[in-house]
């Protein structure tokens, strides 16, 4: 498939700190993808870097071909920016202000209304188009910021956080239009919800200190860690010297030791029973097994280091 | 041009009294603490000219300088720091020089609207009766004025990051431009090697070209031009000011 984004060898620093280090990755043409990660990883950095909201320090950005930093007026037009916080001018109503950046973009009044209508009423703002945009609630306010950055049509969308501010049902319309928007346009957004990044079920990118060090669908990803579990099992007394005797157990992984609770992985549901059977004697209050999900894989035991 | 007016009149809309009674409450304040107390002291200029007369124009350019303190401030300074709008605004596919022009105009427009109510308050408690020319003339000085001022306002508002810092230097500013470019007071006043200081200063030739046009009927191109030039370069300075506070 056609490349909508291609970054070489992308950085950017700050002072002495790195904090995009030489990214070098594709994104195609209608797909829809998630960056995630701990805070501080360089998640926004890199949605500014790829709006061309900020420039790198070293390395290019295509956007469909065009070089972001030396051909901008050309490829600016291609993208649409949401941050994560409202930056809509204040003393403008929602609709002024949508308004205002469509006749920038040259687009046609009449075009600027049918788009307005049509994506107010999908996201259920029609009635608080009107209001100013500093006293309407910050739900309302980002659902103005995605369909102002909609009303030039761009073929990539660029969102801090899609349904940040927003209730649940806010939330629910937000996805639905996005997913709609998914294949005529390239999504690219970062989200701390690991819920919506699962059901949105596309391409996920795991960034720590500012490297992409997990990339590829959910189910990709969790291949890493198919088939591990983790289990947990609250004893009376958990002395060093059982949690000792349990850790050193060779199918057990990364045994953490809280309280009188016991934390491990293992690749089968076997290395319970085996543990079971050394613990055999001691007094059990509970115990839990799960199978992993993106949020166990964005522990940095995982993300950071991977359990094999 | 057309879509930056719409949105300056979709601002005045929403203040459209408060923003009148400060254009018309403005020049009657002067009036009262500048015009009364001066023009009771200085009957004519040291050319021998109608004080009150002499003085009309720079009152209007007072007026003017006020009037774009605010606008020039919400544009760059709260729009930028603030609600970063301008962050947004600098990722359509304008340029920062169309840009800072676009905004720069579209304020130079609103003033002069304003300083036309006041320009016409100014006649009527001054008493004054000038020709429709001079008049134009004091238009045109006033939009030249006003690109000067606007630009040293641009730069303010671009190299300030706290609103604390960028009034105490817009303070200043202000100042400054009121007492160096022969607004108020003849350069005759102020000893010579000031006014020989104050007398190139582009704000200072705009005010002396829209008098000698009034009152000599002498248009003097240099005091024309310079100005001009000054600022229309000023605003390249400030769309590469811009494009390296916005790091793009």
């Amino acid at each position: 498939m056609e490349a909508s984004i291609t970054l070489k060898k992308v950085g950017k620093l700050a002072g002495d700190k790195t904090i995009l280090a030489g990214l070098s990755f594709g994104i195609e043409r209608g797909s829809m993808v998630a960056i995630i990660g701990e805070n501080d990883a360089g998640k926004s950095t890199l949605l500014k870097v790829l709006a061309g909201s900020e420039i790198p320090d070293y390395g290019n950005v295509f956007i469909h071909g065009i070089d972001l930093t030396k051909r901008r007026k050309n490829s600016q037009s291609y993208i649409g920016f949401v941050p994560f916080n409202s930056d809509l001018d204040p003393f403008l109503s929602l609709e002024e202000n949508i308004r205002f950046i469509g006749s920038v973009y040259g687009v046609k009044d009449s075009n600027i209304t049918k788009r307005i209508k049509k994506f107010a009423t999908d996201l259920n703002f029609m009635d608080s188009l009107h209001k100013r945009a500093s006293i309407t609630s910050p739900g309302n306010a980002k659902k103005a910021m995605i369909v102002r950055e909609l009303i030039h049509d761009p073929s990539i969308l660029i969102i801090d956080e899609p349904t940040a501010f927003m209730d649940v049902g806010s939330g629910r319309a937000t996805w639905d239009l996005l997913r709609r928007l998914a294949g005529e346009k390239t999504i690219i957004y970062v989200s701390q919800s690991l819920q919506e990044v699962e059901r949105a079920n596309d391409r996920i990118l795991v960034m720590q200190q500012g490297k992409i060090i997990l990339d590829g669908t959910l189910d990709r990803l969790l291949e890493s860690t198919l088939q591990y579990h983790q289990f947990e099992i609250e004893f009376v007394n958990l002395t060093e010297k059982l949690f000792n005797k349990l850790a050193a157990v060779t199918t057990v992984v990364n045994p953490t030791k809280i309280g009188n609770t016991i934390h491990f992985y293992g690749r089968e549901r076997a290395v319970f029973f085996q543990v079971l059977h050394e613990a055999a004697g001691e007094l059990m209050k509970d115990l839990s097994v799960k199978k992993l999900s993106l949020r166990d894989l964005l522990d940095s035991e995982f993300a950071g280091k991977g359990l094999d | 041009m057309q879509t930056f007016l719409l949105r300056r009149w979709w601002l005045f809309r929403r203040r459209i009294f408060s923003t009148m009674t400060f254009v018309v409450a403005l020049p009657i304040i002067i009036h009262l603490a500048l015009t009364l107390g001066i023009g009771n002291i200085i009957l004519e200029t040291i050319t021998k000219f109608s004080y009150q007369k002499w003085l009309y124009p720079g009152l209007v350019l007072i007026v003017n300088t006020i009037v774009i303190i605010p606008i020039i401030y919400r544009e760059f300074f709260d729009l930028r720091v603030n609600s970063r709008t301008l962050i947004t605004l600098s990722l359509t596919p304008l340029s920062k020089l169309q840009l800072i022009g676009l905004l720069l105009l579209t304020a130079l427009a609103e003033a002069t609207i304003f300083s036309m109510v006041a320009m016409t308050i100014f006649l009527y408690l001054m008493d004054l009766s000038l020709s429709i020319l001079d008049l134009l003339y004091i238009l045109v000085a006033m939009n030249l004025f006003g690109l000067i001022v606007s630009n040293g306002l641009i730069t303010i508002s671009l190299l300030t990051d706290r609103i604390n810092t960028f009034f105490i230097v817009t303070f200043i500013f202000f100042f400054f431009i009121i007492f160096s470019s022969e607004l108020l007071f003849e350069f005759q006043f102020y000893p010579f090697r000031i006014s020989a200081v104050f007398e190139n200063l582009p704000t200072s030739m705009v005010s002396n070209w829209c008098r000698s046009l009034m009152f000599n009927g002498n248009f003097y191109w240099t005091l024309f031009i310079t100005p001009l030039g000054i600022g229309l370069v000023w605003i390249i300075f400030n769309s590469v000011l811009l494009k390296r506070k916005l790091r793009q």
